[in-house]
């Protein structure tokens, strides 16, 4: 009855903030319930507690439901009727779920339960030991101390699974419209994603990657809307906003991972500035707020040096707040920032290698083992890149965007081996390779969107100039807002 | 134009091969010490820790949580730098701390850090009263024990064993066991 009450709170509040976000359908408040509710409740939570604030994890979430019910109904009372139904639906899938699912654990696994019930009992973020909030870091803890006592929410990890893919069937329909793939032929995606059998396992598995991956998907289906169709951008730059707050304290390696994938929407030309900037200003504020907060001020109260991860971390929350302040570089174009990127990460890959091959070769090695079977994932994604590889020619308007994520991932994954100083290993616990579960949801949503169906299709590229829309008073757009031609 | 009927036809043959796959993978011992847990049943994790093999043993045995008709139990604490009784204290913090052995190349110096730090950090009263130090233990390692009013065991120090890679040298992983399984 706990996770139950939890988790359909969690959900409650997700779809309020979903409604007042903009999204006013049921399908989307569904599919975005459980991700924004943890991403309302999260960095709630963070705030109270750096303040020094012993407040019990589940006051937070009454407290934010409480608050967003008010605000809901100042806004549109209507908008009520949403939100209880799609709680409604997380209730009953958590009673569901609960009787039949199994949960996997690791010696991980128990190590988030700790930090969770350290976060539950005591209260405090100073009661987590530094390389415990630096290693199991807060999102997922602090969702896990809202269990019982001595408990946890085991079917988080499934819900979070389901909510990704909520995410991209959602996302796919509406901004395909009429040219959206067949269902059956979204069903065969989803098949292949599902398939591999660590995404079985992680989808039972106490740990936050499938959190991770939902919310990914949003910040991803929010860039990939941002250039496909801006127009209906104006319901997703606060959650993939709110989704980035929630994945930055989520593992170590988020702050990187989120700042490259937000970039597709906040460089996109036909955005609002306002929705451009909100995104970089809440990853900078949540990146110190949590790393200043967190590691880096109990590492300082147990007297161990900072570590280098910790101090990249604030240098790219310092970085992320001056870009979001200084508009000029808010207006560079999308080409130049991916080959900054790009470039960037190349170099200092490149860099890295001259000065530790051995760990480079170590790492490479491991990954291809682990690509190719020791990973237990089988063949999937050799086979997938070379899939997309071939989907490139002929592939619709701004497909390109959704390639972003995926495309830089490797050379991220190999980075962050380099951070932390310690090669990846073979074997499936090993990071780059449970990382890669974070990928499946976007890999969905881009094989659905490069089968639209030629009714709509365009001969645009990438390149084609987007659609123009205008910010209005209450932060929606309407067609009337659009300044420039529309891709369908 | 599209022809997508190319990408249809590789991905369902793609599913079928990944699907084979993944039963593969799960018929194979890939997991490792990645074992299943029966929500249904809180006690199977002993179970399998009980039965499994000794690596699984060692590394899942501090993570039990303890029934609550179970009086106690032991985490084992190696020997200490002050910032690792303080994390004892802190995860001892709300529990009602039955007894605190402490190794004496420790020496008592640092069960009056542990008492001090965890009053200062007022996760226990001066009145509570509650720390006993007990002398020392011989040359065994640091010893805790702990019990909140639910019955749970905090295990907070047991994650400073992984992390200082020290094994868990002279715990009667048996006795312990048993103690969780109610057999003992």
């Amino acid at each position: 009855m706990g996770e139950l009450a939890v988790l359909a709170g969690l959900a409650y509040a997700g779809a309020l903030t979903a409604g007042l976000g903009g999204a006013t359908r049921f399908w989307p408040r569904l599919a975005l319930a459980l991700p924004l509710g943890v991403a309302v409740y999260v960095p709630a939570l963070l705030v109270l507690l750096v303040a020094g604030l012993p407040v019990a994890p589940r006051a937070v979430l009454v407290v934010v439901a409480s608050g967003l019910t008010i605000g809901t109904v100042v806004r549109g009372p209507r908008l009520l009727g949403g939100a209880l139904a799609a709680t409604a639906v997380y209730g009953v899938a958590v009673l569901v779920l609960d009787r039949l699912t199994f949960v996997r654990v690791t010696p991980d696994s128990f190590r988030y339960l700790e930090s969770a019930g350290i976060l539950r009992d005591f209260r405090s973020l100073e009661a987590v030991t530094g390389p415990l909030a630096l290693t199991r870091q807060f999102t997922y803890p602090a969702v896990q101390a809202l269990a019982a006592p001595g408990g946890y929410l085991g079917t988080l990890s499934l819900l979070g699974l389901l909510a990704a893919v909520g995410v991209v069937l959602v996302v796919a329909n509406e901004t395909l419209g009429a040219a959206a793939p067949h269902p059956a032929v979204q069903a065969l995606v989803l098949a292949a994603v599902l398939a591999p059998n660590r995404v079985a396992f992680h989808a039972l598995y106490l740990n936050g990657h499938t959190l991770f991956a939902a919310l990914l998907a949003v910040i991803g289906a929010a860039g990939w809307i941002a250039w496909k169709r801006p127009a209906a951008v104006g319901a997703w730059w606060l959650p993939a906003t709110l989704a980035a707050v929630a994945l930055v304290p989520l593992r170590p390696e988020a702050v990187l991972v989120t700042g490259v994938a937000l970039l597709p929407l906040v460089f996109a030309p036909a955005v609002p500035l306002a929705w451009r900037r909100a995104p970089v200003l809440a990853l900078g504020a949540v990146t110190l707020l949590w790393y200043a907060g967190g590691p880096f001020r109990v590492g300082h109260l147990e007297g161990r040096d900072p570590d280098l991860s910790v101090l990249l971390a604030i240098a790219l929350g310092t970085a992320a707040l001056v870009a979001a302040l200084v508009p000029p570089l808010l207006a560079l174009a999308w080409t130049t920032v991916r080959w900054v990127v790009v470039g960037g990460l190349l170099a200092t890959l490149a860099l890295l290698t001259v000065l530790r091959p051995d760990e480079v070769m170590a790492s490479l090695e491991a990954t291809a083992q682990n690509l190719t079977g020791d990973g237990s994932w089988g063949w999937f994604w050799p086979a997938m890149a070379v899939l997309l590889a071939l989907a490139w020619r002929s592939r619709p308007a701004a497909w390109g965007i959704l390639l972003w994520p995926l495309a830089t991932f490797p050379a991220l994954g190999l980075l962050l081996a380099l951070l932390r100083g310690i090669p990846y290993r073979v074997g499936p616990g090993d990071s780059f390779s449970r990382m890669l579960v974070h990928l499946v949801p976007l890999v969905a949503l881009t094989l659905i969107a490069r089968l639209e169906q030629p009714i709509a299709a365009s001969a645009a590229t990438d390149e084609r100039p987007p659609e123009k829309v205008a910010l209005t008073p209450r932060g929606s757009v309407t067609p009337s807002a659009r300044l420039g031609p529309t891709l369908e | 134009m599209h022809d997508n009927r190319w990408l249809v036809v590789v991905l369902a043959g793609l599913t079928v091969l990944t699907l084979v796959q993944s039963v593969q993978v799960e018929r194979s011992e890939a997991y490792g010490l990645t074992h299943v847990l029966r929500r249904a049943d809180g006690h199977e994790l002993a179970d399998l820790a009980r039965d499994g093999s000794t690596q699984m043993r060692e590394r899942f045995a501090f993570y039990l949580e303890l029934r609550p008709d179970v009086e106690g139990g032991t985490v084992v604490v190696p020997r200490a730098p002050e910032t690792l009784a303080v994390t004892a204290a802190r995860g001892l913090a709300g529990a009602e701390l039955l007894r605190v052995d402490f190794d004496p190349t420790i020496g008592p110096e640092h069960a009056r850090d542990l008492r001090d730090e965890a009053r200062r950090t007022g996760v226990l009263s001066p009145a509570d009263g509650t720390i006993e130090v007990v002398g020392p233990s011989g040359p065994a390692p640091l010893h805790v024990v702990l019990l909140d009013e639910r019955g749970t065991a905090y295990v907070t120090a047991a994650d400073q064993l992984g992390r200082h890679g020290i094994e868990p040298e002279g715990l009667d992983l048996d006795a312990l066991l048993a103690r969780v399984a109610g057999d003992g």
